[in-house]
């Protein structure tokens, strides 16, 4: 190893002769400029971005974001009872459509207003006019018969009751009247209407087996769909003047092509044109004003006639056409043959209502 | 050829044809010949020793083997008459730990003049304190003036969070709370780990722990925050050991409940408070808006931790059903009871 | 008359002797003289610098401007200019060196250079030089005009948008270094946080050995060729050096009283010839010469006369006293621009840094701009990487991002995660390769709602490592750190039984893009630590189009 020192020792010596005051003087302003560099440091340190380091109160806002969560799905070891129902499920359909040795051919199926075509192509607006709200479908198979079942939501029970009659095509039609539902089976076909539910039956084979299942599915809808107790215009028409079912209709809006009449019912009058309706109001006044529209709207294609009652002679037809408030309801008749048939209808329907 | 190199030549010739002899003036002196030889032993034999001393035949004796220590069990026999829960209704948080101590058996007889205290806060996340995912930094002040009155030679602060300890502290206001009331605050080094003994621990026997706060130590204080956790569904004040250990923290969800059970037997601190002055309601343990907090105004003292767990996850959290595992794991193991409607407890409005 | 006294006052620097020898000044005008000044002010820019470096966190950033020494760095702000043609916030302080340079040449290099004072220092620790020796070391070499070659090839590459001057500048090479190995290695050998208080573990970086290994080079080339860095390789010095031509005062050489005895030479800093004609572009005005000339023939002048009229016979033989221009003759002027013009091409056509192929991993820092936009701006300083808190900035290395992107900042989520209520690196960055941005920017919060949150990438599952998924045992730890609410990580929750027969419960983990922000915390914490089950990239990044994922990201 070589002895070299390690580090320099060599002490520092200038060799100049002289010195000046000037590089003092200097040498201070220097100093006053470095000083002035540590105290603006200094300065700047004490003077943070507040926003650097935490977020405004104010702006730790709520979020209302939600988040879906999957529910937790426990261990359901395979072929143990717990296992079993997995099989399809069933949903809104009562369990009881698999009575019977039926078995489901076609797992349910659900559609909306965007793709109700899809399954009813061509007559979706018949049930859209009647507040379609989703259909569920579900098709039974038993040996070589099936049958199909059309669960309609139509939302309000006038819905689906307006729904209901309007398919009936055949006026002699048995329908009969449930505590809080209707439903009537016509050979292999049969109908419910319960609560804002509509059912359509549909069997591929008029036989036995058929008709029962069609029994049996209809009395499981009945028990299983909710449903309250009929609207107050079954009370009077079906109730009172004892008028079939079947020839209720219910419009919800535009009834007798005015577009300012709503939620009426109607129906026919068994072997005769004669049709009567009625509707309730919010008040009286209401009921009045809508029924001197009626009138006058019916006295757009006709002559009012004389005399105190709210007659109108059609001029196309020839028949007479009126309305008249009570109290809260409008009562009216259309098509009579004459102005005293229709003033014995209003008096019944009248006394029907003060009945009630 | 020249003479010179005829001369070299002839020298040459008569000295490979001469034996070789070593005349005896060339032998060094007797002293340098024992210094020569003795250094060449000596180094030789230095070497030999030394290797003898290394020796590790099977490779046993050159693993590491890093220091352990064990947990002393810091509880005290609470005096008679003394409540297992003190719960504190109200706003001034000083008034309803006073109040809450108190019913658990009084600070004077926690802390003794001269106890070095160390206060467990969870600061887990860097969130502000509004968040809720943090322990409330006044209700920390508070009780740190209060072991500071009782007469504490030292007390301290410490957590080793998930974030970075350096924001986390920082912006829940646990280290302003600290160094603002006198305590020192021991944040998380390289160096600052060794390992723990835990005799009975199923997973965390041993395990590296934040040791450089204890060292000294004669009081433990844990103050958690109560918090929603998706894994082990609630985080209160035996989930709060969590922040003392290092090493490979994120193993433990694979056993969650016996893990806080593992660190209740771990940590039997003097008390527990539970600050539910915020309830982190969802979205935990991180939080994040104010919508998954709800205002709580309750502090719950407490020498079971256990207890207080249970007590909040069904008074405070609101949950319905049974308890988190965790809770009955540490019953049967004996570290606790759970069913707090049968133990002794005092609950009042403060202010 | 003598120099010392109240007649001192009328010379600058010992100008005229006035005729009187061998009258001593007065002790403490000697130990006052202007060379110690200098050295003061070394000492105090070296201080500053440290400090700057020791305030670079969280706990004691404060509001000191810790980047201050790029920001007055001349280089990073023209070369900035040059390539995106603004000068982005600080960078406008830069006018404090660029304005006394013109005035008084490259004082810089000597007077405050953290940088130089350490070559400087460590030149001097080691020189045992003696005699004859001593001057030859610090004559001029042409090897010295390398680093004229060097600053045009980096200025050629900034004109087209390639900002390369981080790899040499050495205010970015002092930073740098300080941030991956001086910090991390001091704070290894205390083993406590001296740098970085309350980091549980001391921090790595990518590349760190390479960085070491640069500055272990360059600072032992002082014992071969003092200050060899300055000298050979400094590109801001060659800009300064070019900068020098314009200054008022330099040097200057009294011809009528030099010996040509070389002793000016023992000193010399710069190498800058001032025995015969100063090179201004190389004079790093440290007044060395001056107290090392018996003669009193040099002195620091205004406006120096370069062939004076001689009232006295000259006794040099060495007429000339200046020269203006830096040693580079045309050709290589030319050829170095025509390098650095293709060099241009080379760097870009590296897949790593094109949009159609970019790298997965090269994840931005929070503010960053759009990646050619960055790569105009980074100057590879890292003082991105010194303040994070998490250790999750890494210098990209070569394999990464290639040269152009060697050493820009990269986010690597194994080592640490970017915090979500931080915008350090965004403060420091001193360029806007990193814009300045609030919290409430980064969270997409109050007048920045419509934006949305800063995304830094997504996050992605691999299901085939993942515990719950792919191995029956429970965990989700990412579902309980991810840092946003709602969690952007959602759990399918199953019960299962296990091989054994146990029954277990899953928290099966997903991701929903669409409140992910990047931030990593899932993969840093994630358990299967070698190569984790949950791992970001950089796609669907906020700042880049190119990069986007989902059409329709998160509206609020």
């Amino acid at each position: 190893m070589r002895a070299e020192p390690v580090f320099n020792t060599f002490r520092r010596q200038p060799l100049r002769p002289f010195y000046a005051l000037r590089e003092f003087q200097v040498g201070l302003a220097i100093l006053v400029v470095l000083s002035a560099v540590a105290a603006w440091v200094v300065w700047r340190g004490a003077h943070p971005d507040p926003h650097l380091f935490a977020v405004p109160e104010k702006l730790l806002a709520d979020n209302h974001l939600t988040v879906y969560q999957r529910p937790f799905q426990p261990w359901v070891e395979p072929g143990s009872a717990a296992a079993t129902p997995a099989a399809p499920r069933l949903d809104p359909f009562p369990a009881a459509v698999t009575a019977d040795g039926w078995r489901v051919a076609t797992p349910p199926q659900t559609f909306d207003d965007s793709n109700l075509y899809i399954k009813i192509d061509g007559r979706e607006s018949f049930y859209k006019n009647y507040g379609f709200k989703r259909l569920d479908f579900l098709s039974l198979a038993a040996g070589g018969a099936s049958i199909d079942i059309e669960l309609y939501d139509l939302g309000k029970t006038e819905n689906a009751l307006g729904a209901f009659c309007g398919e009936i095509s055949d006026p002699q039609t048995a329908v009969t009247v449930a505590p809080s539902g209707l439903w009537y089976i016509s050979r292999n076909s049969g109908f419910v209407a319960q609560g804002q539910h509509y059912v359509r039956l549909i069997g591929s084979d008029d036989n036995d087996t058929v008709r029962q299942k069609l029994v049996s599915l209809k009395d499981a809808f009945l028990a299983s769909l909710p449903g309250e107790p009929l609207p107050w215009a079954y009370g009077v028409l079906v109730g009172q003047l004892h008028i079939n079912p079947a020839h209720i209709q219910y419009a919800a809006e535009n009834a007798f092509s005015f577009g300012f009449a709503d939620q009426f019912y109607s129906a026919t009058v068994p072997k005769s044109d004669l049709e009567i309706f009625v509707s309730r109001r919010a008040n009286a006044a209401e009921a009045g004003q809508l029924a001197a529209k009626l009138v006058a709207g019916f006295a757009d294609f006709g002559q009012k006639l004389p005399g105190p009652a709210p007659l109108v002679h059609n001029d196309y037809t020839g028949q007479v056409d009126g309305a008249r408030a009570h109290g809260a309801y409008v009562l009216g008749v259309r098509f009579a043959k004459s102005a005293e048939e229709a003033t014995g209808w209003l008096d019944k329907l009248q006394a029907a209502l003060e009945q009630q | 050829m020249n003479e010179e190199q005829q001369a070299k030549a002839q020298a040459r010739r008569e000295n490979a044809a001469s034996p070789r002899v070593r005349h005896p003036e060339d032998w060094p002196s007797r002293r340098a010949f024992i210094k020569r030889v003795g250094a060449t032993v000596l180094v030789a034999g230095g070497t030999g020793l030394l290797w003898q001393a290394l020796r590790d035949p099977d490779g046993e004796r050159g693993k590491p083997q890093p220091p352990t220590f064990h947990l002393k069990d810091y509880r005290l026999t609470p005096p008679n008459g003394a409540k297992v829960l003190g719960v504190a209704h109200g706003e001034n948080f000083e008034a309803m730990l006073k109040m809450a101590i108190g019913a658990i058996g009084g600070l004077e007889h926690f802390i003794r003049p001269g106890d070095v205290v160390l206060v467990k806060p969870n600061v887990a996340f860097d969130r502000a304190p509004k968040l809720g995912a943090t322990t409330n930094p006044a209700v920390v002040a508070a009780l740190i003036r209060l072991v500071w009155a009782a007469g504490a030679a030292e007390v301290r602060v410490a957590d080793n969070p998930i974030e970075s300890p350096e924001n986390c502290f920082a912006k829940s206001g646990i280290a302003d709370a600290t160094h603002a009331n006198g305590a020192g605050l021991y944040l998380p080094s390289p160096t600052s780990f060794e390992t723990l003994q835990v005799p009975g621990a199923k997973l965390i026997a041993s395990w590296p722990f934040f040791y450089r706060p204890f060292h000294g130590v004669t009081k433990v204080i844990g103050v958690a925050p109560i918090k929603d956790h998706n894994l082990c569904h609630a985080s209160m004040c035996t989930k709060n050991w969590y922040g003392l250990l290092g090493g490979r923290r994120n193993q433990f969800h694979q056993d969650i409940h016996n893990i806080v059970a593992d660190l209740a037997l771990m940590m039997r601190p003097t008390f527990v408070i539970l600050d539910a002055s915020r309830i982190l309601m969802k979205n935990g343990p991180t939080g994040g808006d104010l919508s998954d907090v709800v205002p709580g105004h309750t502090l719950v003292a407490a020498t079971d931790q256990v207890a207080v767990d249970a007590y909040g996850y069904s008074q405070l959290l609101g949950r319905k059903g049974d308890l988190p595992r965790y809770l009955d794991n540490a019953r049967d193991r004996g570290l606790g009871n759970p069913d707090w409607r049968s133990l002794p407890i005092k609950e009042e409005q403060v202010g | 008359m003598s120099c010392g006294g109240t007649d001192a006052r009328r010379v600058f620097f010992a100008k005229e002797p006035q005729g009187a020898n061998g009258v001593k000044a007065p002790g403490w005008l000697r130990h006052l003289r202007i060379t110690r000044f200098r050295v003061f002010s070394q000492v105090f820019f070296f201080a500053l610098f440290m400090f700057f470096i020791l305030v670079t966190w969280l706990s004691r950033l404060k509001g000191y401007p810790v980047s201050l020494f790029l920001e007055v760095d001349p280089l990073v702000s023209v070369a900035n200019a040059i390539s995106t043609h603004t000068v982005y916030r600080h960078l406008i302080w830069s006018l404090f060196l660029i304005i006394p340079t013109l005035v008084l040449g490259r004082w810089f290099c000597n007077w405050m250079c953290p940088y130089g004072t350490l070559h400087q220092f460590v030149g001097w620790l080691f020189n045992t030089r003696r005699n004859i020796d001593k001057t030859v070391i610090n004559r001029y070499r042409s090897l010295f005009q390398l680093k004229y070659i060097i600053l045009i090839m980096f200025g050629a590459l900034a004109v087209f948008g390639a900002l390369q001057i981080g790899l040499l500048d050495p205010i970015c090479i002092m930073y740098r270094t300080f941030a991956t190995t001086i910090a991390p290695a001091t704070d290894l050998a205390a083993g406590h946080g001296v740098f970085k208080p309350g980091a549980p573990e001391v921090r790595v970086f990518y590349g760190a050995w390479f960085v070491g290994a640069v500055i272990l080079f360059l600072v032992g080339m002082n014992l071969v060729i003092p200050r060899f860095f300055c000298r050979v390789l400094c590109p801001l010095g060659a800009f300064l050096g070019f900068l020098s031509r314009f200054a008022l005062w330099r040097i200057d050489r009294d011809v009528t009283r030099c010996t040509d005895c070389n002793l000016c030479l023992a000193h010399c800093e710069g190498a800058s010839d001032p025995q015969a004609a100063l090179r201004k572009s190389e004079c790093f005005v440290c007044f060395n010469c001056i107290d090392d000339c018996p003669e009193d023939a040099l002195s620091f002048r205004f406006l120096p006369v370069t062939k004076p009229r001689l009232r006295k016979p000259a006794i040099s033989k060495l007429p000339d006293t200046e020269r203006l221009w830096p040693d580079l003759s045309r050709r290589r002027l030319l050829l170095s621009g025509v390098a650095g013009v293709l060099g241009y091409p080379f760097l870009r056509l590296s897949a790593d840094v094109n949009h159609r192929s970019f790298s997965k991993k090269a994840i931005r820092p929070p503010g960053s701009v759009e990646e050619s936009e960055f790569l105009k701006r980074c100057i590879k300083c890292d003082q991105c990487v010194n303040v994070c808190p998490t250790n999750v900035l890494q210098p990209a290395t070569l394999m990464q991002a290639g040269l152009e992107g060697l050493w820009t900042p990269v986010m690597d989520m194994r080592i640490g995660f970017c915090q979500l209520n931080c915008t350090l690196c965004s403060e420091v960055c001193p360029t806007g390769a990193i814009q300045k941005i609030s919290i409430e920017k980064k969270l997409g919060l109050g007048r920045f709602a419509a934006e949305g949150p800063i995304r830094l990438g997504t996050a992605f599952f691999n299901r085939g490592r993942c515990l719950p998924w792919a191995m029956e045992t429970p965990c989700v730890v990412c579902e309980e750190v991810c840092p946003v609410s709602p969690k952007a990580i959602g759990t399918y929750d199953e019960q299962i039984k296990r091989w054994d027969g146990k029954l277990v419960t899953l928290n099966k983990p997903y991701m929903r893009p669409e409140l992910c922000i990047g931030c990593g915390i899932c993969e840093h914490e994630c358990p299967v630590a070698d190569e984790k089950a949950v791992y970001v990239t950089a796609v669907g990044e906020t700042r880049s189009k190119d990069r986007s994922l989902l059409l329709r990201s998160r509206q609020t």
